[in-house]
This record gives C-alpha cells, sequence and structure tokens, in this order.
C-alpha cells in the first residue's frame, strides 16, 4: 500500500498545521464521527498538502459568525486550465443539522484524490473535469449541530425577529431536563393536533376528527416561555433557512418564515451565487440533503410539466445510475398536480375574483371568511344589518359558502395522517442552478431509514416511526427518541418531555452506517461527472480556392453596358493562398453543452456563450475574408440526447411549416449547419493564407464542455 | 421677519444650479453641505460601485430633535440609470434646498426637525460619471460597469461606440446609396424619415450610431461597456431574463437594499428616472388601470378621496389614475396614492400612473417592504405647438431652435469611415435635450420636483395627542392594600389590609391623531408584516397606577373591552392616514404626590410621540 504510505508521509510533512490524528485512518477520512468546522478546515488543508496538483482551497466569502466559506477545487492542474474544465459542483447540505452531507462531500474529495493513481476512470476525470466542492455550506450552524447533536441548528447565525417584537432570539428551545437534548414535551389538551398512535404510545400522530377529546395533546418543542409572551420558543437563535434563500420561487418571509429578507439576503448563500456565476465552467451541480434516501431533481418549486422532455431524459439518466449505486430512485419534490387539485384551485380562484368585485372595500374575503361559518353568521342581527347596508346579493353569500367549503376540504384532504404528500419547496438551490443557473442540479437525499428495517410505509406512518425508535436503539444507544417522562413546566403546568430528537432521524449512526452512504455518494459523483459534456475537434478540413500573389489585388467596375469588368492585379507568386477551413466540433459525452431549459431562455443582456471557435496560422497571421473570425457553433447535443433532439427537431419543424414561428422559444441565432447529427456542428472561414503559415491551430472553447484544439501541419 | 421678498438662506452655500453635476462635482457638493451644516446633515457611504466610487448617501435630520430611528424616514434616489443625470440632479437639489433653507421657511425647518431625510443622489455613479464627462448618446452609458460579453463571443467590452470625428457627441451615421430605404424629411430637412413600402428608394442607408466594428466580427459598436440594469435587479417580479444573473447581484444594488433592512423607519420612496412625464406609483403588480370606471369602481369612488381642486387640464390627467382597480385590502393604499399624486400633477403636470413589477425599485420598497413608493418619470421635451398632446420631430425641432437657438441639433457633417468609406455623422440631438432638460432650464426643473417629494414628505405620518382628559369617578380615602380573591356562592370582600392612603380613581381618555395622509403603515406593510404593530403605552410616575383600560366610551357613555390585563400597554396594530384612535384608562392617583403620566406611542414607521404629563391635586 504505498498509497497509503505516501499519504502518511506527507500528512507529517505537514507541519504547520494541526491535525486531530484520529480524523485519519487508512489514508481516508475517519467516518466514525462527524467532523467540526476546525476538523473539517484542517483536514481539506492535510488533503491539498498530500496532493498539491490536485488540489486547491479557495475561500469564496465568510459565513455571518466570520468563518471561512471554503470550495476545495480538485483537477489536475498539470493538464488544462481548471476554468476552462467542464466541472462539476459539489455541496454539503445547506440545512445545519445534516452534518452527513458534510461527510459525503469530503468524501467525494477523499474518494478522488485516494483513488487517482489506482483507478483509471478516476483519473480520466480528475484530468479532464474540475470538482467544486463546497463541503460546509452552513458552517456556523454546522459547528453548533456537530458540538451539541442534541441541540442541532437549522438556520444560519442572522439574528431575526421571528415573533415581531423588537427583540432578537430571546425565546429559543431549551433542554429542560438537562439530558443533553432539545427534545420535545407533550400536554394533555382537549383542542390538541395530536394522540398517541394506538399501535404504539410512545408515537404522536395527527389526531382525526373521530379521536375522542380526552385523548388529544398537544406538541411543543423542549423549552421555555422565555419572553413571557405566551407562546414557548418562537424566537429562538438564528435565522435565515439557506435553502430557501435563493431566487426562483422565493417568497416574503411572511409567507415561507425563514426565508431572509431578498433572495440571496445572506453571506453564505449570496457567496454561493457569486461563486456559480464566477465559474460558468459547472456543468452539473449536486447539493445533499437528508430524509428519504431518493435523488432529487428539479423542480421544487414549479409544476414538473415545467421541464422539456429533453431534460427529464436526462435527469433520468443520472437517476438510473443513483439507483443502481443505492437502491433509491429519482424523484422530484413538487407535487403532481391532480385533477381535482386543478380544477378546485380554478373554481376558487375564479370565486376569490368574483368576490373581491362583488364585495365593499372595507373588507377582504379572507377577512370575512375568518369570522366563522358563515351559513350560520349570515343569521346573526349584525351580519343582516351589514348585508342590507351594502346592498349584498344572495349569489354574493352563496358564493361566499362555497368558497369556504371548498377551503375546508381541501384542508382536509392535505392533513390526513395517512397521506404521505410531496410539498413544494421554494427558493431552493436546486430550482435555481436548473432554472436560472442553467445546470442540471441533483440533490440527492442522503440518508432514510436503513431498508433492512423495513420499507417505507405510506399508508400507517406510525409502523415506520416505531421501526425508528427500534433502530435508535439497535444502532444509536437509544438516542434519537426519548422515553416520555413526567416534567413539571413553569407556564404550562404538568408536561412530559421526551419524543424526537432531529438530528438522529436525518443523519447516520457514524461508523458502518455513515460508511455506507460515503462511499455510495463518492460512487455517485464519479458515475455523475462522466456524463458531464467534453467537445473535441472531430475535424479540421482546408480546401484551398486558389492560389494568389502576395500583390493579387483584383478590382471591378461597370461598363456602360452593365457587363462587369474586372481588372487583375499583378502577381501570381503564390504568396497567399485563398482557402476555406472547415472544423467540426463534436461532444463526445452523454449529455449536451447546455440544458434545454437553458436554451429555451433569452437573456436580455448576456447570451449563453455557445461552443466558439477560433482559427490561428503559426508562423504568420491569416487575413479573414468572412467575418466572424469567432465562430459561434451553438450547442452540441450529447450521445445520450441526440437522438430525442433529433425527434424533437423534426416535430418542431413539422409544426412550423404548419403555423408561423412565434417569438421567445427560436434558438439562438448560430453559423450552425443544423444536420443530421444534434452532436456535431461544423463551421467554416475563408481566409488568405500566407505561405509562411506552417500550420493552422483551432480551437473549439464551450462554456460547459471544455476546450479542444487541433493543429494542421500545412505543407507548401 | 421672514418674507418671501427675502433670501432664505441661499448664500450660505452657493451653488451654481444651471448646470450639471459630474460624480466628483456632486461629492464636492455632498461634501460641503455636510461641512457646513454638521447639526443638520451627515454624510456616508453604503459601499463603493463597480469602480470603486463611494455610494453616497446624505442624511437630513435635525439630530438634535430625537433619535434619527424614531422618526418616519423619507428615501429619496435617482440615476439607477447612468444616462438619467436629472434623476442625480434633483435628489442634490433638494440636500441643498433642504439645508440652506432650514431655520429660514418654516415648511422646511419642520420637515427637518419631525423627519429624517435619507437621499442618495446617484445609484449608479460610474456610468452618470461617464456619461457626463464622455461624448455619449442621451441613451448610453445606461448599465453599471459588470463587464458583460453582448455579443457572446468570448470578449468582454470590446466594441464600443466611438466619436470619430471628435466633435464630443455620439451621434448617428448615414451613407448615400441608391437603393437607401430613408430619406429627407419633407418637413424639415434635417431629419430623416423611413420610406414608406409603396414609395421609391430615398438614397440613405442608416448605419446605426457612430463608432467602428473595433473586433472585427462586421457588426458595428454590438458589445459596448457594461453591464446590468439595475433596474431590473430587484427582487419583486424579477426575472433572469433581464435581471441576469441573480437579484441583488450588484455592489450598488445590494448598498440600496441593506440599507432598507437597517432603516425600517422609512415610510416613503422617490425615484427619478427620465423621461416621460409620469408620476408612477407602486401598488402591486395585479392592479390594473381600467379604461373607463367599472361599476365597483365608481362605487368606491363615490366614497372615494376628496381632491384639492383641479383644472380640467389636470382633471384629464388624472383621469386614468381615478380608474384604477386593486384588491380591496389595497384599496386604502390607493386612495392615499390619489390624494398625493393629485398635488403631483398641479405641481408638475405630469401623469400618474402604475409602476407594475419587473425587478424594479419601487415596486420592492412597496410590495416588499410596504413604503409608499413613487418612480418620477422626468422631463419631456416641450413644444406642443399644435396642442395634439404630443411632441412631433418637427415640433421638437422647432422647440430647439426657438428656445436654445438650435443648440442640441447635432448638424449632418461629412466624414470618411476608415471601414465605411464616405458617410454622413450627425443627426441627432445633444445629450441633454431630449431626455434631460438643457442646463438653463435645469434649475425650475429640480424646484418643480423638489416641490413635490416635498409635499408627500409633509403627508408622512403625524402623530399629536389630541385628546389626554380626566374624567373623576370618584375619591378615596381608604383602600386595600392587598385584598384576597375569593370564588364562591357568597364572596366576602374583605380588606386584608387597609391603607389610609387618600385619592382620586378616574378615567384618562387618550386619543392619538395621524395628521398625514400617509399610514403609520401601508396596508400592504400590514398584510406582509413589515412593520412592528405601533403600540401605545402609559408610564405613570410612582403614586399613579393604571388599573384598567377600554375602548373609548360611545355618545351614551357605553363602554366595551375592558380589561385590566398588561393595562398601561396596547396594541394598537397601525393609524391610516388622517385618522385616530382613543382609548379609555383606569387611573389611580394618591394624594399628597404630584406626579406624571408618560403617554408614549411608538410606531416603527410613524415616528415616536411621547407626551408627559403633569398630575397633581388641587392644594
Amino acid at each position: 500500500m504505498s498509497k497509503k504510505l505516501r499519504f502518511t508521509v506527507a500528512l507529517w510533512l505537514a507541519t504547520v498545521i494541526f491535525l486531530p490524528l484520529a480524523a485519519i485512518g487508512a489514508g481516508r477520512v475517519s467516518l466514525d464521527k462527524y467532523h467540526s468546522y476546525e476538523e473539517v478546515v484542517a483536514l481539506v488543508r492535510n488533503m491539498q498538502s498530500a496532493y498539491p496538483d490536485l488540489t486547491t482551497l479557495l475561500s469564496a466569502g465568510k459565513s455571518y459568525q466570520g468563518r471561512e466559506l471554503w470550495v476545495v477545487q480538485v483537477t489536475n492542474r498539470k493538464i488544462g486550465v481548471p476554468e476552462e474544465k467542464p466541472a462539476v459542483f459539489v455541496a454539503g447540505s445547506l440545512r445545519g443539522d445534516e452534518p452527513v452531507g458534510t461527510e459525503a462531500a469530503l468524501a467525494v474529495i477523499d474518494h478522488l484524490l485516494s483513488t487517482y493513481a489506482s483507478d483509471q476512470r478516476v483519473r480520466q476525470l480528475v484530468d479532464s473535469r474540475t470538482f467544486y466542492i463546497w463541503p460546509l455550506p452552513n458552517p456556523d450552524a454546522h459547528d453548533a449541530t456537530v458540538k451539541q447533536p442534541g441541540k442541532a441548528e437549522i438556520a444560519n447565525r442572522r439574528p431575526t425577529d421571528e415573533d415581531r417584537d423588537g427583540r432578537f432570539d430571546e425565546d429559543g428551545a431549551e433542554d429542560l431536563d438537562g439530558d443533553g437534548f432539545v427534545a420535545q414535551m407533550r400536554v394533555r389538551d382537549e383542542k390538541g393536533d395530536f394522540v398517541p398512535s394506538r399501535d404504539d404510545p410512545r408515537v404522536m400522530v395527527p389526531r382525526s376528527r373521530r379521536t375522542r377529546a380526552e385523548l388529544a395533546y398537544r406538541l411543543y418543542r423542549e423549552g421555555l416561555d422565555s419572553d413571557g409572551d405566551g407562546a414557548c420558543n418562537e424566537d429562538g437563535p438564528g435565522g435565515v433557512l439557506l435553502n430557501a434563500n435563493f431566487p426562483v420561487g422565493w417568497k416574503l418571509d411572511t409567507e415561507l418564515p425563514g426565508s431572509g429578507m431578498y433572495p440571496g439576503s445572506e453571506p453564505e448563500t449570496e457567496a454561493m451565487l457569486h461563486f456559480l456565476i464566477n465559474h460558468p465552467n459547472v456543468a452539473l451541480l449536486i447539493v445533499y440533503q437528508s430524509g428519504d434516501g431518493m435523488l432529487y431533481r428539479p423542480f421544487d418549486s414549479m409544476e414538473d410539466k415545467e421541464i422539456p422532455r429533453l431534460d427529464r431524459e436526462v435527469y433520468e439518466l443520472f437517476g438510473k445510475r443513483y439507483e443502481r449505486i443505492t437502491g433509491y430512485g429519482l424523484t422530484h419534490g413538487y407535487p403532481e398536480a391532480t385533477k381535482r387539485d386543478t380544477t378546485t384551485a380554478a373554481e376558487e380562484e375564479a370565486l376569490k375574483r368574483a368576490l373581491a368585485e362583488e364585495l365593499p372595500g372595507e373588507l377582504s374575503v379572507d377577512d370575512i371568511l375568518r369570522m366563522g361559518n358563515i351559513r350560520e353568521l349570515v343569521n346573526s342581527p349584525e351580519a343582516r344589518t351589514y348585508i342590507q347596508q351594502y346592498g349584498i346579493g344572495q349569489s354574493t353569500i352563496d358564493k361566499l359558502i362555497r368558497l369556504q367549503e371548498l377551503r375546508q376540504s381541501g384542508r382536509r384532504a392535505t392533513s390526513a395522517p395517512t397521506e404521505r404528500r410531496r410539498k413544494p419547496q421554494y427558493g431552493t438551490l436546486l430550482d435555481w442552478a436548473y432554472k436560472d443557473y442553467n445546470v442540471y442540479a441533483l440533490s440527492p437525499s442522503v440518508w432514510t431509514l436503513p431498508a433492512e428495517y423495513g420499507k417505507t410505509d405510506t399508508v400507517r406512518k406510525e409502523a415506520e416511526e416505531t421501526r425508528w425508535i427500534g433502530f435508535f436503539q439497535d444502532e444509536w444507544q437509544g438516542k434519537g427518541f426519548i422515553p416520555w417522562h413526567p416534567y413539571r413546566h413553569p407556564t404550562l403546568g404538568d408536561v412530559e418531555i421526551g419524543g424526537w430528537v432531529g438530528f438522529y432521524r436525518r443523519n447516520p449512526p457514524p461508523g458502518k452506517w455513515l460508511e455506507k452512504v460515503c462511499q455510495q455518494q463518492a460512487a455517485f459523483v464519479v458515475e455523475a461527472a462522466e456524463l458531464t459534456p467534453a467537445i473535441t475537434i472531430a475535424s479540421v478540413e482546408v480546401v484551398p480556392l486558389q492560389v494568389l500573389g502576395n500583390t493579387g489585388q483584383a478590382s471591378a467596375s461597370r461598363g456602360g453596358d452593365g457587363a462587369i469588368i474586372l481588372t487583375a492585379g499583378k502577381g501570381g507568386d503564390g504568396a497567399l493562398t485563398l482557402a476555406q477551413v472547415k472544423v467540426t466540433v463534436q461532444n463526445t459525452a452523454p449529455v449536451g453543452t447546455r440544458c434545454a431549459l437553458g436554451r429555451r431562455t433569452r437573456y436580455a443582456q448576456q447570451p449563453p456563450r455557445a461552443v466558439l471557435a477560433y482559427l490561428e496560422g503559426q508562423g504568420g497571421a491569416l487575413e479573414f475574408v468572412s467575418l466572424p473570425k469567432v465562430l459561434r457553433l451553438g450547442n452540441l447535443e450529447g450521445t445520450n440526447t441526440k437522438e430525442l433532439a433529433l425527434q424533437e427537431r423534426r416535430q418542431a419543424e413539422a409544426r412550423t411549416e404548419r403555423r408561423p414561428p412565434s417569438g421567445p422559444e427560436q434558438e439562438e441565432e448560430t453559423s450552425e449547419e443544423v444536420g443530421t447529427e444534434p452532436d456535431r456542428a461544423t463551421g467554416s472561414w475563408l481566409v488568405k493564407i500566407p505561405n509562411t503559415v506552417r500550420a493552422l491551430k483551432v480551437r473549439a472553447v464551450a462554456e460547459k464542455g471544455g476546450v479542444a484544439e487541433k493543429t494542421v501541419q500545412l505543407r507548401w | 421677519m421672514r418674507s418671501p421678498g427675502k433670501s432664505h438662506g441661499e448664500e450660505s452655500f452657493l451653488v451654481n444650479w444651471k448646470n450639471y453635476q459630474d460624480y466628483e462635482g456632486m461629492t464636492k457638493i455632498l461634501k460641503g453641505l455636510a461641512a457646513r451644516f454638521p447639526k443638520l446633515a451627515k454624510l456616508y457611504s453604503t459601499g463603493k460601485s463597480r469602480m470603486g466610487r463611494e455610494l453616497w448617501v446624505m442624511e437630513i435630520t435635525n439630530f438634535a430633535s430625537g433619535d434619527t430611528l424614531e422618526k418616519p424616514g423619507f428615501y429619496i434616489d435617482g440615476n439607477i440609470h447612468g444616462n438619467e443625470v436629472n434623476g442625480m440632479m434633483v435628489p442634490l437639489y433638494s440636500c441643498w434646498y433642504l439645508l440652506t433653507r432650514c431655520g429660514h421657511d418654516d415648511f422646511v425647518t419642520d420637515l427637518v426637525d419631525r423627519l429624517v431625510f435619507y437621499i442618495r443622489p446617484s445609484v449608479n455613479p460610474d456610468a452618470m460619471n461617464s456619461f457626463i464627462t464622455e461624448p455619449n448618446t442621451m441613451h448610453h452609458p445606461r448599465w453599471n460597469y459588470r463587464p458583460i460579453d453582448n455579443d457572446g463571443d468570448g470578449l468582454y467590452d470590446e466594441d464600443p461606440e466611438e466619436d470619430l470625428n471628435g466633435d464630443g457627441e455620439i451621434s448617428l451615421m448615414r451613407k448615400r446609396d441608391p437603393l437607401g430605404r430613408w430619406k429627407v424629411s419633407p418637413d424639415d430637412p434635417r431629419l430623416l424619415v423611413p420610406c414608406k413600402a409603396s414609395e421609391p428608394p430615398g438614397g440613405w442607408t442608416l448605419l446605426g450610431t457612430e463608432g467602428m466594428d473595433n473586433d472585427g466580427d462586421g457588426r458595428i459598436n454590438e458589445d459596448i461597456p457594461g453591464g446590468l440594469d439595475m433596474a431590473r435587479n430587484f427582487p419583486y417580479d424579477y426575472s433572469v431574463q433581464n435581471g441576469w444573473p441573480f437579484p441583488i447581484s450588484e455592489p450598488e444594488t445590494k448598498g440600496v437594499i441593506e440599507f432598507f433592512r437597517t432603516h425600517p423607519n422609512i415610510n416613503g420612496v422617490f425615484h427619478y428616472h427620465n423621461s416621460g412625464n409620469l408620476i408612477m406609483m407602486a401598488l402591486g403588480k395585479d392592479a390594473r388601470m381600467e379604461s373607463a370606471p367599472t361599476a365597483t369602481g365608481e362605487r368606491r369612488r363615490r366614497g372615494g378621496p376628496e381632491l384639492p381642486p383641479l383644472s380640467p387640464e389636470e382633471k384629464k390627467l388624472m383621469e386614468g389614475f381615478m380608474n384604477v382597480s386593486v384588491e380591496p385590502s389595497r384599496q386604502r393604499d390607493l386612495t392615499m396614492y390619489q390624494i398625493l399624486a393629485a398635488r403631483g400633477v398641479q405641481i408638475l403636470k405630469y401623469r400618474p400612473t402604475l409602476n407594475g413589477g419587473a425587478g424594479q425599485f419601487p415596486p420592492w420598497t412597496y410590495s416588499m417592504y410596504g413604503a409608499p413608493s413613487f418612480l418620477i418619470e422626468l422631463w419631456g421635451i416641450p413644444g406642443d405647438y399644435d396642442g395634439d398632446g404630443d411632441v412631433s420631430e418637427t415640433e421638437a425641432l422647432r422647440w430647439v431652435d426657438e428656445e436654445l437657438h438650435g443648440e442640441g441639433w447635432i448638424p449632418w457633417k461629412p466624414f470618411t469611415h476608415p471601414q465605411l468609406g464616405e458617410i454622413e455623422i450627425g443627426g441627432t440631438y445633444a445629450k441633454f435635450v431630449r431626455r434631460s432638460p438643457p442646463a438653463r432650464f435645469l434649475e425650475e426643473h429640480c424646484l418643480a420636483n423638489t416641490r413635490f417629494h416635498l409635499y408627500v414628505a409633509s403627508e408622512l405620518p403625524r402623530l399629536e395627542l389630541t385628546k389626554a382628559d380626566f374624567v373623576p369617578i370618584c375619591s378615596f380615602s381608604r383602600a386595600a392594600k392587598s385584598g384576597e380573591g375569593a370564588t364562591g356562592e357568597l364572596v366576602d370582600l374583605k380588606l386584608k389590609e387597609a391603607s389610609a392612603e387618600k385619592g382620586v380613581i378616574g378615567w384618562l381618555d387618550v386619543e392619538i391623531r395621524n395628521q398625514g395622509v400617509v399610514p403609520t403603515a401601508t396596508a400592504q406593510a400590514v398584510t406582509i408584516k413589515a412593520t412592528r404593530p405601533d403600540r401605545l403605552r402609559l408610564v405613570p410616575s410612582s403614586g399613579i397606577q393604571i388599573l384598567g383600560r377600554s375602548d373609548p366610551p360611545n355618545a351614551l357613555g357605553w363602554l366595551s373591552g375592558f380589561t385590566t390585563e398588561s393595562p398601561a400597554e396596547v396594541e394598537v396594530g397601525y393609524l391610516e392616514g388622517r385618522s385616530s384612535k382613543g382609548y379609555r384608562f383606569l387611573v389611580k392617583v394618591l394624594q399628597g404626590k404630584a406626579g406624571t403620566i408618560t403617554i408614549e406611542y411608538n410606531s416603527q414607521r410613524g415616528g415616536v410621540l411621547r407626551k408627559t404629563i403633569p398630575v397633581r391635586f388641587a392644594s
């Protein structure tokens, strides 16, 4: 194991940096614990000193509390320029309570570096691609979590006045019973929304309408009403939920608590946005999360029909590889709209609009609906006076009643305990990366209850909850679920403390479970990176049209009879040749140089860079007869997408024959010849080549497909 | 003695306002004002532009009259588009106007005492400075200086416009061409007009703005320096197509938005652009201007705002904005805008209209921050000689001839272009004619606009204590120091320990009024919870106790909503424009001790009102 030896030696050579030895074992990052910020930084610094040619540490900025936002660049710097290679961006979780994402990101770096010498596939990738790995997107909350997993923090550390009382972060959760965990509190309350499950009374389940009131409980997070406003834990430390702070689908804080003052308002998210925009070579983005094991693709905030078919196929390609490695498939966050949903939504919308017109201005529709059951309300004397005073008709009242019914039935459907529905998420990195940044974006949800503990049960959710408790007992010394025990609470009275501790469901136990997650994710990044675009120059053809003299200036004029009269200059010594230089650029990777959604988007200021080709003479300057000198060759499909693209193109052509084209969805203007091979593009220059030129160099640059060069020798 | 015929302090800091300033000139005026009026003005920077210029903000208030964050804030900026330089001159003039007149003009003095002004003359100082100091068309440079590859060839900003003939202006290029589709206008030989499809060729081809093909791609001026449109870079109704790469991506816009985070007291926003003579008001992108009044609009209008008397011309300008429809919950914001805009119509003769969304700044300050927000499209060339409501090209030229003696029109002149051969350059207006007023009209232009935004500032919430009356109930001479509560069928009220205190119990009726048209929180601010709810608090000195609180009595003396739970503090929510709210407090005053009751009304955007009322017994 010379590799191991080399790593260890390099480690000891790096004397300037302190490294907790426990973190390193057998040349790999040890996974018997979660690493704190300092430990992660020490680890990556050591990786850099062990593999200086492959690793560069970049800082993208500082977190709210001033921790450095490190990006580890992994690529072979001796081959090519890192910024010109197609890049894969990998980020740990944006939630502070998911340090498993950080470990997965570290495992990717570790895998790329430690197998570079031994694994042909990895070497090829690290030579030809650039990896930007961002292990700690939310370092402040991550650090707090790792140091006290029982009190995990999710949001960043910006002080926020959640309860709008003018004070910041004054009522957070507390570990009341001093067991080191902030768990839950349950209090008997006839109006509570939860009941103990019949199968397992430890597990609290949402209360159905049939449950008797005396069984009901109210659930709280463990803690006090520290500011004496009657609510417990409503203004905790921090913060902004970073994965709700990106621009696509972003909503105001009032609609989506924790979304921040504006998209990108946080130092952590702003730094990531700037980093990505400044690295347009990124072709694939992977951001870790935790929860159900699946691989998430966009959209979190929009309906699936917004994704072009071609991109869906590409996502399937990633999904198949993920499934082969992990056993979990591809999914997306935004719920499928059922037919009922859409018709109800449309009816609700229509009613709301009609009512806004019909009702007097003083009260909004929502105000009236909040007053109570309209059917009963209309008979009250106050309502009668109001109805008479404003001349509100019976049809308006009927509309109000119908709207209220629709809303109530909608609420019942979504809160039914047996139905696990996907939920839309707004302002996520995943959606921004795909929709506005136009790269393929994936979010592996790396951890869930292992399959050994039974399958996910969408019908009887509580059965799965019981199995979680079993898993915690077997694998995590019983942490994660605290048995309910009585506690005398200063404001709530007699309560029971116990239940779930968030951290343990979102992160695998260190050791074999964490190792498994890390191995799988590292393997997936390698497989996914292999799909990213890579261009080559398939051919350069030089077609001499005419040998010219170096004084061979011709002129033309018109004769009196309209004839064209040409005057030839002297010359013919062969010092210049008029030639057509034809280049064909090809994408040899499975995925195209730009996602289909990106190609549809029209940018007012900065058009997305197509594949550009440059021509240069060696030994003398070329004189360009045709313009432009820089050829724009458009975007190239990949080997796996070209068939589908061709089909779509034929369909589109058939459609345009039937009706005239309309504005926004046109392809950008390029000199590309639309052929039968969408993964290739050909362009040509007309140039005068002096006979001093010994070679022609063609260079092709794709923003997300790398650089290709070819030199053609000329013999005169 | 103040007199309309005397100086109002102008000589304390003389500025020639018939002159456009560049960045240096602007900075010199701002620094000079801050140095001359240290008790009224502070100048600070909210960061640096892309080219390293300071992003100045001038804060103006009477610093001696209270904590600035406890006063309603009024924010003015302009010139987010670098070429819109009158958008910078109006806020700059406004700084000077407020500071020099304060102490000489009661209206201004009152504003400077009660309010705090945050004035940012230029959001885009880089492009502004280039526009003023270098040859340019009236349209460029508009954006900031983020390098952008407009033509997608891998090079940045490599094909700018050039002043080829060195006349200090960028104008148009034309070439004689037997097949050209442009002809000399029959109305004025200086103008070129396009030929109609049925007409023969007109003899001229237009070749675009003055410049060269610098990058050899066969196109002229297709990758000019900069940048992105910062007026599409704000988060409300943002789209990546126009606001690439993401909201608040620029140091200039970042400086603006973070300013609003640290100044939650701002309750009015003015944002200056040119041109078009418009008063645009942000009301959410769902607000619509109806062509004719709708039935509901008509109904609402009957109970609508009372406007100042308007001339027929002013009524016509106002008409469209009276037919705006908006979601009922925001109706009161529309009413507020209608009242404020009517004064704008009187002063400026601009047309009030809606400001939609699309990543612009005022729609963000209204919809996502909750402040009344105005976008002014300054100036439009005068010269509607035929009174058809439109200034035609020939009318504009006539105006230039008559008012500017021809200065401002660039005649066609022959030029030998290295790439295009024999051409002519000219045929446009100089920079300061069509989009911004010529310097000789600048001062009156700035004054009129300052008058309008200061009027709006004067209508910001003005809190007054309109009532603090004591209505005695009874006097007492023995009171329970501590009683024991009991429940049951028969309650035996025993005074556990009696004291020999003497005093009076009575009602204190308090009423707070907002005299301004602008509410302490707009309907939008309430919806998005942009503000902390207003609170009314009574702080009694020792010897005075607040025992309970209720709503004010109705005409028959009927009380409702009596409570003894935290009686001295009440969450009022907000005060609408020109409205009051009252409360009745049950107060116990002990004899023998002179005391005070401090009434404090605390509003994040309406200011803080504190009044201390002495209470004593007749001797």
